[in-house]
């Protein structure tokens, strides 16, 4: 579709929805035209703002509240607390009227590496730091956020992270796994891990290794068995990468992996590739949880497996 | 794979940093300080052209007579920051001027930032002098055939001359025209003949009806020479260029 296309499209959805706004809306007031501010005041769910991508007139308010409201956080105007520890280790949500906000107990006190909020709070009778965790920019944060069942990122558990990037994911995985646990960081890019690998120096819980994720042979001397893999790699050949790295799994251990469709196959449908990916890991793992990371990475899956 | 992981963790950790920063440190070549240098060249033209903006505005509430009668950045600042008002207004036959009387403090922001301006053209004629050199010792063949400009700024499209050498003769016709390859791809507009090519003087030199066969000639040798100067061959830029030469005759 070419830009003239989509505004126009755009322009008729907008016209389509005046007049049902003036007879329908009554509750959403004159203050509703302002950029989804108000559009889910009677859908109460958490978050009714639609992220990435989905700004079309007639996905936005209440139908894409709809859509999604299955796995969002609601807000319960009842509690007076609404922040809450959640059941993966050192995380916690804060649920809020519009949208919630996700934090994992900081590792370092005092340090955020990308400019993140920290502060502190007292949660159960415990004074923690606390770092904001932008769930936006972070697939595994949108996962837990859209209420995955199961990671495996136990207190103490040892995670290999493939595409681990500037380290923004990773720090986050980091303070989940706590000060037993350990994250080996991966990726291929040079200038990226001279990021990472000022952030790892910081860290006593990572380590960074620049290695090609498609030869696990090159950094097989490094690691040793893992409780947890995810991986996070914007590939053609995402899946097989995965399989290849599953030997250093423990038996019980999860595979956690973050789908672009995208990367795949950009001609085909996200769906059929998630159904063919599906496929593909079920005839050697058992796939646990998946979940569509639709509002906040468009066309990506979150796949939760399980080593026979 | 590690056996005992959990008795020494913190050897483990730092076998870790150390495979990687090796690795880090083997990972700078070439190719980063070329791709540094051209990047850092078109950004010094950026930031000339507008602090050169800047001071011609600057230097219309002054004397607006010289507005327009400079054309090049680089003699219209030493003017600035060397000649007082009316050794100026010499030069350009005036007598009187529209232009405000400044105070002599009002003045030294002016100086300045003139000064600032020539001082950043001579940065640009140090790092072009230094991107010469490394062109001319890394990759021999493809300086010889295109000279700096184009091949500095293919090499900032490909990234590295391996990169470079995999592209092949058409792809090399067509960079620097990806706007218009693509505006072709898609509405079936006419398919663009050059991109960074045309610059080089055999291509613009010759009739507008061979242009596109000279592009096509000339991209064909650079992406032989790109191939010989990734494996460190010998030099035959010379013989390839004069066989070009004769055939476009």
């Amino acid at each position: 579709m070419s830009f003239k296309e989509y505004q126009a499209e755009r322009e008729k959805s907008k016209g389509r929805q005046k007049p049902f706004r003036k007879s329908g809306g009554s509750s959403r007031g004159s203050s509703s035209r302002g950029f989804n501010r108000d559009s889910n005041r009677n859908s109460r769910s958490g978050s009714g703002r639609s992220f990435g991508g989905n700004s079309s007139g007639s996905s936005r308010g209440r139908f894409s509240d709809r859509k999604f409201s299955r796995d969002k956080p609601r807000f319960d105007p009842n509690l007076k607390e609404q922040f809450t520890p959640i059941k993966f280790s050192n995380t916690y949500l804060d649920i809020k009227r519009r949208g919630v906000d996700l934090f994992t107990k900081n590792l370092t006190p005092g340090i955020s590496f990308f400019g993140e909020r920290t502060f502190h709070k007292n949660v159960n009778g415990e004074n923690v730091e606390l770092r904001n965790w932008e769930y936006k920019r972070s697939k595994l944060g949108s996962a837990i956020v859209l209420k995955v069942s199961q990671l495996g990122l136990k207190e103490g558990a040892k995670v290999l992270y493939l595409g681990a990037s500037h380290g923004f994911t990773p720090s986050f995985v980091s303070d989940m796994v706590g000060p037993d646990g350990f994250v080996f960081c991966l990726d291929f890019a040079p200038r990226v891990v001279r990021d990472l690998y000022l952030l790892c120096q910081k860290r006593n819980n990572m380590a960074p290794i620049i290695a090609d994720a498609n030869a696990p042979e090159t950094y097989e001397k490094l690691i040793p068995e893992v409780d947890v893999i995810f991986m996070d790699i914007a590939q053609r050949d995402q899946v097989g990468i995965f399989l290849k790295n599953i030997k250093f799994l423990k038996e019980g251990g999860f595979g956690l992996l973050a789908l672009k469709a995208r990367s795949v196959d950009v001609t085909k449908n996200p769906k059929d590739v998630f159904k063919i990916a599906r496929a593909e890991l079920e005839e050697h793992l058992m796939i646990v949880d998946y979940k569509e990371l639709d509002p906040y990475e468009k066309d990506h899956c979150f796949f939760v497996c399980k080593k026979k | 794979m590690i056996k005992d992981f959990d008795k020494n963790r913190e050897e483990c950790r730092k076998a870790c940093f150390e495979f990687t920063a090796e690795k880090l440190r083997v990972s700078v070549n070439q190719d980063n300080f070329i791709v540094q240098a051209i990047s850092e060249i078109n950004e010094l033209d950026k930031l000339v052209n507008m602090l050169s903006r800047r001071l011609n505005e600057y230097v219309g509430l002054y004397l607006p007579e010289l507005y327009g009668r400079i054309n090049d950045n680089k003699t219209f600042a030493r003017l600035i920051s060397t000649k007082t008002k009316k050794e100026l207004m010499e030069d350009i036959k005036i007598t009187k001027t529209i232009g405000a009387e400044f105070e002599d403090e009002d003045l030294v922001p002016i100086v300045n930032l003139a000064k600032q301006i020539i001082a950043l053209f001579e940065l640009r004629d140090k790092t072009e002098k230094y991107l010469e050199l490394i062109l001319e010792k890394y990759m021999p063949n493809v300086h010889h055939m295109l000279g700096t400009t184009i091949t500095a700024k293919l090499m900032l499209i490909a990234g590295s001359l391996r990169h470079l050498s995999l592209f092949p003769a058409s792809t090399i016709q067509m960079l620097g025209a990806e706007t218009a390859l693509f505006r072709h791809l898609k509405t079936g507009a006419r398919c663009p003949k050059y991109g960074f090519l045309f610059m080089h003087p055999l291509v613009a030199n010759s009739k507008q009806k061979t242009r596109g066969k000279a592009a096509r000639m000339l991209a064909t040798k650079v992406s032989i020479l790109t191939k010989v100067d990734y494996f460190k061959g010998e030099f035959v830029a010379d013989k390839l260029l004069e066989q070009l030469e004769k055939k476009l005759k």
